[in-house]
């Protein structure tokens, strides 16, 4: 029981990180229906550069966390701006087969850069665990899942209150009526992948932190999209319930079922889930339903 | 029949519909095949090696492009397919003893027919979302090859011996090229006449609009599964050949990436044409030589990256080729070819 019950805890606070990385992807397919694959790539670009400014180049950790998203932010500006939008107009596909060579550039970036091994992280987030009750804890596992959740809520209210959230919103429904208003759209382009390249880079630091700047870390935005075909493409709020869900039953297929079957069973299973979701609700357990008639 | 395309008209639906249409085309199209077969007659080991690479991979980008190029449905699942057929046969015949021609139509259908399984989700979803369940399928194929070790021997693979037809054995490079062209060939010929069909028609109509096929009497549901059947049955086949041509299998031959590549050579070479495919896998596979050859002086220049170098350098190859493709040049190297043609064809006057 109380291995169940911690299994649970700690899949809840894993999924945070799976959140924050799947609010990315959300926010830009919001905006500009493309899905980006390349979201796992941003996680890793903002590991490694937290690496190589806190690491070799010594800096402090705040300012090395700052310059971080900065570069994470421009990241994101650069590929719209030279990546996504010449592909404005061509079908689903060219959109789809851009990010995921843009998250294949990054895995290879990251692999010359900081190799197949595992390279260290100044102590940003104190390790260590402690117990509640009978529960065992991981320290870092539980502050990574409070700023992972501060920044929901922080764009949550960015989204719902300010002009520019307002914009977003508009654009998410309709192209041209937004258009008509005077917002120029592709201007909402480049704010969601500015929102993107942020998330992006501060989930990279934070799993970085706990796990050291390894190249595996891109692995996580496959599971983010997973996370968000379950949760529905256009729902924020079923990107941030669904990545727990995800987190716990990651941990439990490990605990339980691996040991039965045989190891690598937590990584399907998310899949698996996702194709039985997407026969029964395709889109997504909290998405909008659009119904096409003749 | 003339000789020259320039000035000939089509005066009827029959000519209007040939794919060969003047006497020059016929001769060229001789001379290519006897080039084609006769090529092991004078040709080193490296360069049939290399051919024979690219043709398997011919035949499962052309599956990949009946259902992508032509119907329109995204898949990210080929390399898995591929898997599939290869993992059949090699049981078929390594169990039952099955011939080995048998085993290859039983691998081209079990592979077509899992295909339909994973494409049932395309009855009610498209785009991305349909992307996203076959790269379901890529995973957990992948992962049952990983795991079910009596069928497919788990991570060590599985030793394959040579294919054996009519009492011939398939062994020496030159054989297995004959073999291998022959099944590209046929793939050839079966792909671009099944696509002037009934079928073809219907597949592209799909693609170009679903709701507006369905309205004109095409069953889309069945078209879809069909497509997603014919996809898979020649990955099936594609898996199969290469299973006997390189003599061992195991899972990580058929990776996601190796289906994110087959997309990329779809894309390269120009999505619905069957030129295309051969365009796209031609180069894509031309490129990865070159990759190969230009690693060690890289590797010279760079010392400090080491071992991982070349794995990197070459997925970051791939990956700027298939962005600059999409950027540049998104219909593709067919695309190009058809400009060629259509210049050669007015020539010297430029209308």
């Amino acid at each position: 029981m109380r291995f169940l019950i911690e299994g649970i805890v700690s899949g809840i606070l894993i999924g945070g990180v799976y959140s924050l990385v799947a609010l990315g992807i959300v926010v830009i397919y919001k905006s500009t229906k493309i899905v980006s694959f390349a979201q796992g790539g941003i996680v890793l670009m903002g590991a490694i550069i937290g690496w190589g400014l806190m690491g070799p180049l010594g800096l402090s950790v705040v300012p090395g966390i700052l310059l971080t998203l900065v570069a994470c932010v421009m990241l994101g500006m650069g590929i719209d701006r030279f990546c996504m939008r010449p592909t404005i107009g061509q079908p689903i596909l060219a959109s789809i087969m851009v990010t995921i060579a843009l998250a294949w550039l990054f895995d290879s970036i990251g692999i010359l850069i900081i190799g197949g091994g595992e390279r260290p992280y100044p102590e940003i987030i104190p390790t260590g665990t402690f117990e509640i009750g009978f529960l065992v804890i991981s320290q870092s596992l539980l502050i990574q899942f409070v700023i992972a959740v501060i920044l929901f809520v922080c764009f949550y209210l960015f989204y719902q209150r300010t002009q520019l959230g307002l914009a977003m919103r508009g654009t998410a429904e309709d192209h041209e009526v937004v258009q008509s208003l005077g917002i120029k759209v592709t201007k909402i382009f480049s704010f969601s992948w500015i929102f993107a390249g942020f998330f992006g880079g501060a989930s990279g630091i934070l799993l970085a932190s706990s796990l050291g700047a390894t190249v595996g870390l891109s692995g996580i935005g496959l599971t983010a999209i997973v996370v968000v075909l379950i949760g529905g493409m256009e729902s924020i709020t079923g990107a941030i319930i669904m990545g727990p869900v995800i987190g716990i039953l990651e941990t439990l297929t490990v605990q339980y079922l691996d040991p039965m079957i045989g190891g690598g069973l937590g990584e399907v299973v998310p899949y698996i889930i996702m194709l039985i979701v997407l026969v029964f609700k395709p889109y997504g357990l909290f998405g909008l339903e659009r119904i096409e008639r003749i | 029949m003339h000789w020259s395309p320039c000035g000939t008209y089509n005066v009827n639906y029959t000519k209007d519909m040939a794919i060969f249409r003047t006497k020059s085309h016929w001769i060229s199209l001789t001379l290519f095949l006897v080039v084609l077969f006769t090529l092991p007659l004078y040709c080193s080991r490296y360069y049939l090696t290399l051919l024979s690479t690219i043709g398997i991979t011919i035949i499962a980008v052309q599956g990949l492009s009946i259902l992508t190029g032509y119907t329109g449905q995204i898949s990210i699942g080929q390399a898995a397919f591929v898997g599939t057929g290869a993992y059949i046969s090699v049981f078929f015949i390594q169990h039952y003893e099955f011939p080995f021609f048998f085993s290859l139509l039983l691998a081209g259908v079990g592979s077509g027919l899992i295909g339909i399984f994973f494409g049932l989700p395309a009855l009610r979803i498209k785009g991305f979302y349909l992307a996203m369940s076959t790269l379901a399928a890529q995973l957990i194929l992948g992962w049952l090859f990983l795991h079910m070790e009596g069928f497919t021997g788990g991570t060590e693979g599985l030793h394959v011996e040579h294919a054996t037809i009519f009492g011939i054995v398939i062994d020496t490079p030159q054989r297995k090229y004959w073999l291998i062209m022959f099944f590209v060939t046929l793939t050839v010929y079966i792909v671009k006449n099944m696509m002037r069909t009934r079928v073809g028609r219907a597949l592209v109509a799909i693609r170009d609009n679903d709701l507006a096929a369905e309205v004109m009497g095409i069953d889309v549901m069945r078209y879809k599964l069909l497509a997603f059947f014919l996809s898979c049955f020649f990955a099936g086949i594609a898996g199969a050949i290469y299973a006997h041509y390189i003599g061992f299998i195991n899972p990580v031959q058929f990776t996601m990436q190796s289906s994110i590549i087959y997309l990329g050579m779809l894309i390269v070479g120009g999505m619905g044409s069957v030129l295309g495919v051969i365009f796209g896998v031609t180069f894509m596979i031309l490129f990865e030589e070159f990759a190969y050859a230009i690693s060690p002086s890289l590797t010279m220049m760079f010392p400090s990256f080491g071992a991982q170098f070349f794995s990197a350098i070459s997925l970051s190859f791939y990956a700027l080729v298939i962005i600059i493709f999409l950027i540049f040049q998104p219909r593709g190297l067919n695309h190009l070819w058809n400009i060629l043609k259509r210049r050669y064809r007015l020539y010297p006057f430029s209308h």
